[in-house]
């Protein structure tokens, strides 16, 4: 097999005949004896985010940076912060195939070198079919009706354009939303279009090599609509009806190009069979790229669902869908802001009845799936009383973290936090960004999820919590800059600076300027780290000196570029609440 | 049931024969400080004292640390029944509320029992209040089983307002062993599975035409 290679990597099983799983890093826990104990100078380690501070707390990854160094030329070590409900971990990575551990812009990460390949990578080379064989790219054949590109798999044409007939239609997916008083998620389901989708037609090689599966051959591939007016839309080649048979199948994968071959972002199923608590950077040796089909033959004139079913396995299937439409829609969104960069690839993993120890949550962390490297990974539990396949504030929210992750700088605090308690301001910046971009992908204040059983809803257009002390848990102008804040505050002051979204362009480009990108952060906040005993109880609490941007440096960054200081003090407020100084910004 | 089980389930009996009705747990707040669970079920009784250590049940009654960071930990609260003796004929659950957010005003909590099951003991609404050291607020119950159930014994909690929005639920299914009371099934895949180039990318899932 012309794709085949055998290869070890760090942290999975031995891979044989193409990369069929997604290999995670391995963990280790940090060392107990350095927590709390302090290292002179420097600290930052190799990673290039070193910072010069004398005194450093080794912090909970025992003095490996959230940056990252090279162990050698061929391993990665790193401190992953997850948000939501994650611990720092150390992670180590083993670089595959042609990819070297290297330090670039301050980060170490495994980069391809050039004219190498990963197991599992395919190309076309004009009409020639290309594979990769320990890292290298082999030919594996010549496409008589030409090679076409896709992420997930370059592919030689089935049969000639001649012989294929175009199917048009729509793709629908039956959804749950909140029921009307946001109690519970509803029992009838609502249909909506499945935008972002990739859509392919074939069939299995009717004569594949002696001892070998038969792969799919495939027609074309095209990609459903996100526009409003042609949501779920789509067209696509199949085989003529005289040719057609019972086996040519209409497919929808949840995975979207990056417009060079690779993929973008997908939507994953570990493949874990129902673990709870399952650790978010475990090896996901059983990855499966979420998918629908049927027979071409049965596709109607190609409008097609996504039923919701009867069971809550169904659902989850129903529910992958969903989520996968408006993770596209997300991500579509976040990169209108951002002309020309893209996001960092993102493996997003869902499959119901499992559930991860971080809860939901984004993270860091490199991952192999399908030849692809993903920088960025995101978890969605599975629980089937909770649904939160449905909880499209929470999709959009962990889509949130990626923005920031890709276009922004993380302050990388993550851990336990709690509705209307203040946290740190680096976990109230990145927690509440992440709420605000789920609100804006969706217009709409409402943040509605279920956990533990329990459906829960708060409107950032109407801070009012039924909690002691006030209610919505505003800062007080005598606590500084870099006080504690509900990271709900933080999102209420983004909705409203956006406008309801009106206005969200100085919003995206603060997350993505200079100002917001280049250590140190001129307010000074460092990442912190601590335990959590209860609400509002912190123990434990480490100063990595790792500079983190925070809302302050936000106000600066959206000041500097142009916004007028009246439309921070109308959302800071910073006589009564925040006390941001807008006439007094740091700019570079 | 073992002996010790036994023993528990007595005590846990005597405890609610006492006093079935909310109590905060480690202990009772005192009188005046914060706002103790107060029933206002038409005869409910009053608050009860800290029960005895021996009507707990280790790891899941009163427990006399703070509610542990979990990823359920997002929710403003949690209700969840708590078993503590489970007959052929009667059934003894404790509600408990777990509280993650400091509410001002109280939670309302109902229960709501199935045809061929009847509340013999414990309030059917109860208003509910966060401690403020989040200590688990907890009722004992005591069910007559009279037929074959067909349905949950519903325990829910609400609390709504202009901004914001809370409402828990369990439900417990009589008769149902533990570990088998929750459908935790992965979707069974449907579709033939797809190989690209020597690479399977998974089973599909069903789909069907629009109608």
């Amino acid at each position: 097999m012309a794709l085949a290679s055998l290869q070890r990597t760090h942290g999975c099983a031995a891979l044989v005949l193409a990369a069929l799983a997604a290999c995670g890093s391995s963990s280790s826990k940090p060392s107990d004896s350095g927590a709390g104990t302090y290292v002179g100078g420097g600290g930052g380690g190799g990673g290039g985010i070193g910072s010069g501070v004398g005194g450093l707390l080794l912090g909970p990854c025992g003095g490996v940076p959230t940056a990252g160094v090279c162990k050698d030329a061929a391993t990665l070590t790193f401190c992953s912060v997850p948000n939501d409900f994650g611990k720092p971990t150390v992670r180590t990575v083993s670089c595959t195939g042609g990819e070297k551990c290297l330090v670039q812009g301050g980060k170490a990460a495994c980069v391809l070198q050039a004219g190498t390949c990963r197991s599992g990578m395919s190309r076309c080379d004009g009409n020639t079919l290309q594979g990769c064989t320990n890292a290298a790219w082999t030919n594996a054949g010549t496409c008589q009706n030409g090679c076409q590109v896709s992420p997930i798999g370059a592919f030689c044409a089935a049969v000639p354009a001649a012989q294929t007939e175009t199917l048009s239609g729509a793709l629908t997916i039956e959804s749950l939303q909140p029921n009307a008083d946001r109690s519970d998620w509803a029992t009838a389901p609502t249909r909506v279009p499945g935008r972002g989708f990739l859509v392919a037609a074939g069939f299995p090689d009717p004569a594949p090599p002696a001892g070998q599966k038969a792969n799919f051959l495939f027609t074309d591939i095209s990609y459903t609509d996100d526009a409003q007016a042609t949501a779920g839309k789509y067209s696509v080649k199949v085989r003529r009806a005289a040719d057609r048979t019972a086996k040519d199948v209409l497919a929808f994968f949840a995975v979207r190009d990056d417009g060079a071959g690779g993929i973008s972002f997908a939507l994953l199923n570990p493949g874990f069979g129902g673990a709870t608590g399952q650790d978010p950077g475990a090896s996901k040796t059983n990855a499966a790229v979420w998918s629908w089909a049927l027979a071409v033959n049965d596709a109607g004139g190609g409008n097609v669902l996504i039923p919701l079913g009867t069971t809550a396995a169904s659902a989850g299937s129903a529910g992958a869908a969903f989520m996968f439409d408006w993770l596209s829609t997300g991500h579509k969104h976040a990169e209108s802001f951002y002309a020309g960069k893209r996001g960092l690839p993102l493996a997003a993993w869902f499959e119901p009845g499992t559930s991860w120890s971080c809860g939901a949550c984004m993270f860091a962390e490199p991952v192999v799936a399908f030849g692809q490297r993903f920088d960025t990974q995101i978890v969605y539990p599975g629980d089937p009383n909770d649904a939160e396949q449905w909880a499209i504030s929470v999709v959009d929210h962990e889509l949130g973290h990626w923005v920031m992750q890709s276009f922004g700088t993380s302050p990388n605090e993550g851990g336990t936090h709690y509705i209307g308690i203040p946290t740190f301001p680096g976990q109230a910046w990145s927690e509440g960004w992440a709420t605000f971009f789920s609100s804006d992908v969706r217009v709409d204040p409402f943040y509605t999820d279920k956990q533990g059983g329990t459906m829960f809803w708060v409107d950032l257009g109407n801070r009012a919590y039924p909690a002691r002390s006030g209610g919505w848990t505003r800062p007080k102008p005598g606590d500084g800059l870099l006080q504690n804040m509900d990271e709900n505050e933080v999102s209420a002051e983004l909705w409203a600076l956006s406008q309801g979204g009106a206005q969200n362009i100085p919003v995206f480009q603060g997350l993505a300027s200079a100002h917001m990108n280049t250590p140190p952060y001129k307010r000074g906040y460092t990442r912190h780290s601590w335990d959590v005993t209860g609400p509002g109880q912190f123990a434990n609490v480490q100063d990595s000196g790792e500079p983190a941007p925070m809302l302050a440096d936000f106000f600066d960054a959206v000041i500097c570029g142009g916004t007028k200081a009246a439309a921070i003090d109308a959302v800071a407020q910073p006589a009564q609440f925040y006390p941001y100084p807008s006439s007094a910004p740091l700019c570079p | 049931m073992t002996a010790p089980a036994t023993i528990l389930a007595a005590a846990a009996s005597l405890a609610c024969a006492l006093a079935c009705a909310p109590r905060t747990s480690p202990s009772a707040e005192p009188a005046g400080a914060g706002a103790p669970a107060t029933p206002t079920a038409p005869g409910a009784a009053r608050v009860a004292p800290a029960p005895p250590p021996t009507a707990t049940e280790p790891g899941t009654a009163a427990s006399r640390a703070r509610p542990a960071a979990s990823p359920a930990a997002g929710a403003p609260l949690t209700v969840k029944w708590v078993p503590r003796r489970e007959g052929s004929t009667e059934l003894e659950l404790v509600a408990r509320v777990e509280f993650r957010m400091r509410f001002d005003q109280p939670v309302a909590i109902t229960v709501r029992t199935p045809p061929g099951v009847r509340l013999l003991s414990g309030p059917e609404r109860w208003d509910a209040r966060a401690p403020e050291d989040f200590a688990p607020v907890e009722a004992a119950y005591t069910f007559a089983i009279d037929g074959s159930p067909t349905g949950d014994i519903v325990l829910a909690a609400d609390l709504s307002g202009p901004g914001f929005g809370v409402h828990g639920k369990d439900a417990f299914a009589v008769g149902v062993p533990r570990g088998k009371r929750s459908e935790a099934k992965a979707p069974a895949p449907e579709g033939p599975s797809i190989r690209v180039n020597g690479q399977d990318l998974g089973p599909t899932h069903e789909m069907k035409p629009a109608k």
